[in-house]
């Protein structure tokens, strides 16, 4: 089932996506009077084609990863006579430059519409509130507490633990002071606790902004009663089953889900006794417990999760936001999200951040299935961030992509004259091998994800 | 001309499958690294290099590049992933071709790709005849990828009517490539069937078939792609009949590495 999500899923956002795109450029190139040849969703050998009655020729082609549209242009074949004023190398530079932003434009268009669906569509989620803070960290150090919520970080309100990490990646790598804004329990006066950062998390593979901090997100009780056992995983291997609540691990009590959690990754590779109860019985099995590997670390596993418990209303919050009050809220998030994929694309360049964060179609395949099979308002959030990145990376000054010819534009319209053929060329071969390396490494990461 | 091609045949076959099947350990590897270094050496010059002093240096560079490998066997892995990742987006170069072609058709370019065209066929033989009944795995590759050839030939014949890629190698259509595909299947489902492997098992071996297939098309037209950007027929004319040696093994570049990388995740043998 969930290979067909995904299946689906990518098409859909890839779909929607690079249809959107190329329509920037063509709804662009047609106002400004461009004759459009054909407009392709996909590469390679088409699948399905149409004419309309201006002579474009619209095709559906086999390889779904991108598309293009071309237009009538005099450097790339002959052109009647006639036909000529409608040529895109024969428009003024202006015209040229609006058609070829058209596209990263429409993305960032429909990020926009997105999270505005989503925004009014509203959503249930948990108060940011500190669970546990680890001691001598950066959050103790500061002033936190646990029981206090999050209510404002660097001056940009958390409603929930998802906007939490969304600032707190934006400063990753970075060093100064994190200003965070809490409401202490029991209290109706908000505080300011300041953390000082160095560097932090520079050069890290798979950041934890929230666990660097020594900050864990309060959850409910967990009583420590077994659900969803993976099949071949030591637990079921042991015997054990849904709804069995552990008592105790090598004789150590256990209450909540999370103590249980830390005797198991203690315990990589080791044999350990369980007790557990079962419909009114206490048992006892032995359980060899798997090793996982994290870095250069060893933790045990034994492939439970917890049954969850019903959260109390008072700790969630309603977010939704009306017609007119999501637009603001949505620009905003297109706006955040633009300077954070712009910023991480930044560290990785200065190598603040891992190049192994860098995701290929792989990848994107796997969160497309995974956020459509959770549902609608999920799909949606995905695909508002697929296309900002689309929008952002095709703007970058890198020839080959639209940010690319925008650059030579730019330098044509100051000059007065384009760029000569020989340079435009030598700056294409140097564009092209950069978005194959790039291309090539995100590849190869997605791989070694797998 | 088909005297020829007969001849060298007869010569050659006795001795490849000397050298695939029958060294073992360093010889093997020495085996497959001159074979390597030849393709290596034709390679350059389907990149561009006229001059014989750069073929023989880029030969040589790849030559060093193996004995590193040789002695760090812990980059096997690097090495056929990235290598993966590469002949992914090789179906783009394909598919593209030749509108983006001269943009990154240079030689550097082409020399690079080298790399990641012939290193990890060794590094992909190198692995296959260390897990265990390496030379019928080695065999197996080698059976789909002319069993592929044998069918995409007669499918080609009889039925081939819409050209696969036209610009890139006329010869070809998709009824050959299905004909290809269906007879490699065949082949895989007798050895499943012989082997008597249940029913997952027999459909994970066909989806692993089609995927070695389809890479080694891609392979094939990688190389042609180079060849028509360079404007020769054969790599080389080595093998009197046959043109050159990455002629014979231009399909292998690709298939090889994928093959290896399909049964190291059905956990055939460690990387």
């Amino acid at each position: 089932m969930s290979s067909l999500y995904m299946l689906v899923g990518t098409l859909i956002a890839l779909g929607v996506l690079v249809t959107f795109h190329e329509f920037g450029h063509f709804w662009v190139a047609r106002r400004c009077g461009v004759k459009v040849l054909r407009f392709s969703v996909g590469f390679g050998a088409p699948l399905l084609r149409w004419h309309d009655k201006r002579g474009t020729e619209f095709v559906i082609a086999v390889l779904p990863l991108g598309g293009y549209v071309k237009m009538l242009d005099s450097r790339e074949g002959d052109v009647a006579e006639q036909e000529l004023a409608q040529s895109f190398n024969h428009k003024p530079v202006g015209q040229r430059m609006a058609i070829v932003a058209a596209g990263p434009v429409a993305n960032f268009l429909l990020a926009l519409l997105f999270f505005w669906i989503v925004a009014m569509l509203g959503s249930e989620q948990m108060r940011p509130v500190i669970g546990a803070i680890t001691p001598d960290s950066l959050a103790e150090q500061a002033g936190l507490h646990v029981g206090d919520e999050i209510v404002a970080i660097d001056g940009v309100k958390t409603p929930s633990w998802d906007a939490v990490t969304l600032q707190l990646v934006a400063r990753l790598g970075e060093s100064g002071a994190l200003r965070l804004r809490v409401l202490p329990q029991d209290s109706s006066l908000e505080q300011e606790r300041v953390l000082q950062l160095a560097d932090w998390q520079r050069g890290v593979d798979s950041p934890s902004p929230l666990r660097s901090l020594g900050l864990q997100p309060w959850v409910p009780e967990l009583p420590p009663i077994l659900d969803r056992l993976e099949p071949e995983a030591p637990g079921v291997l042991a015997g054990l089953q849904a709804g069995d609540r552990i008592l105790s691990l090598d004789g150590i009590q256990v209450d909540r889900w999370e103590a249980l959690v830390e005797l198991i990754r203690q315990r990589p590779g080791q044999s350990v006794s369980v007790e557990y109860s079962r419909a009114g019985q206490t048992a006892e099995v032995s359980v060899v417990l798997a090793v996982r590997e994290e870095g250069e670390q060893r933790f045990g596993y034994l492939g439970a999760g917890v049954q969850m418990p019903v959260i109390a209303p008072s700790m969630l919050r309603q977010v939704s936001f009306g017609p007119l009050e999501a637009i603001p809220e949505a620009a905003a998030q297109t706006w955040r999200m633009s300077v954070l994929t712009l910023d991480s694309l930044r560290k990785m360049l200065m190598g603040e951040l891992s190049a192994k964060n860098l995701s290929g179609p792989i990848t994107i395949a796997k969160v497309a299935g995974a956020s459509a099979e959770s549902g609608v308002e999920d799909f949606l959030k995905f695909l508002a961030y697929l296309s900002i990145s689309l929008g952002v990376l095709n703007l970058l000054p890198v020839p080959v992509l639209d940010g690319g010819h925008l650059v030579f534009h730019l330098v044509e319209w100051i000059r007065g004259k384009p760029l000569s053929e020989r340079m435009q060329m030598i700056g294409l071969q140097i564009g092209m091998g950069l978005v194959f390396s790039v291309m090539l490494l995100a590849l190869y990461n997605d791989l070694a994800r797998w | 001309m088909l005297k020829q091609r007969i001849i060298t045949a007869l010569i050659l076959a006795p001795l490849a499958l000397a050298g695939f099947f029958m060294l073992y350990g360093v010889k093997f590897a020495l085996f497959i690294t001159a074979v390597v270094m030849i393709a290596a050496w034709e390679w350059a010059r389907l990149a561009g290099c006229v001059a014989q002093w750069q073929r023989v240096l880029y030969a040589a560079l790849i030559g060093g590049a193996i004995y590193e490998l040789w002695w760090h066997p812990q980059w096997a892995q690097q090495v056929l992933l990235w290598s993966a990742a590469w002949w992914a987006l090789a179906v783009f170069l394909v598919a593209f071709f030749p509108r983006m072609g001269r943009v990154w058709q240079g030689r550097p370019q082409g020399l690079l790709i080298g790399f990641f065209v012939l290193l990890p066929a060794w590094q992909g033989l190198q692995i296959l005849k260390g897990w265990p009944q390496g030379n019928a795995l080695i065999l197996a590759v080698m059976i789909l990828v002319w069993g592929a050839d044998v069918g995409a030939y007669f499918a080609g014949k009889a039925f081939g009517k819409r050209k696969l890629a036209p610009a890139v190698s006329p010869g070809k259509s998709w009824e050959g490539l299905f004909g290809g595909l269906a007879l490699t299947l065949l082949i895989a489902a007798g050895v499943g069937f012989y082997r008597e492997v249940d029913s997952e098992s027999l459909l994970l071996m066909l989806c692993g078939t089609a995927v070695v297939v389809l890479f080694s098309v891609v392979g094939d037209l990688n190389e042609s792609m180079f060849k028509r950007h360079t404007g020769i027929k054969d790599s080389s004319n080595l093998l009197p009949g046959h043109g050159g040696v990455m002629d014979r093994i231009d399909s292998l570049t690709a298939a090889i590495p994928v093959f290896t990388l399909l049964l190291w995740v059905s956990e055939w043998g460690p990387l």
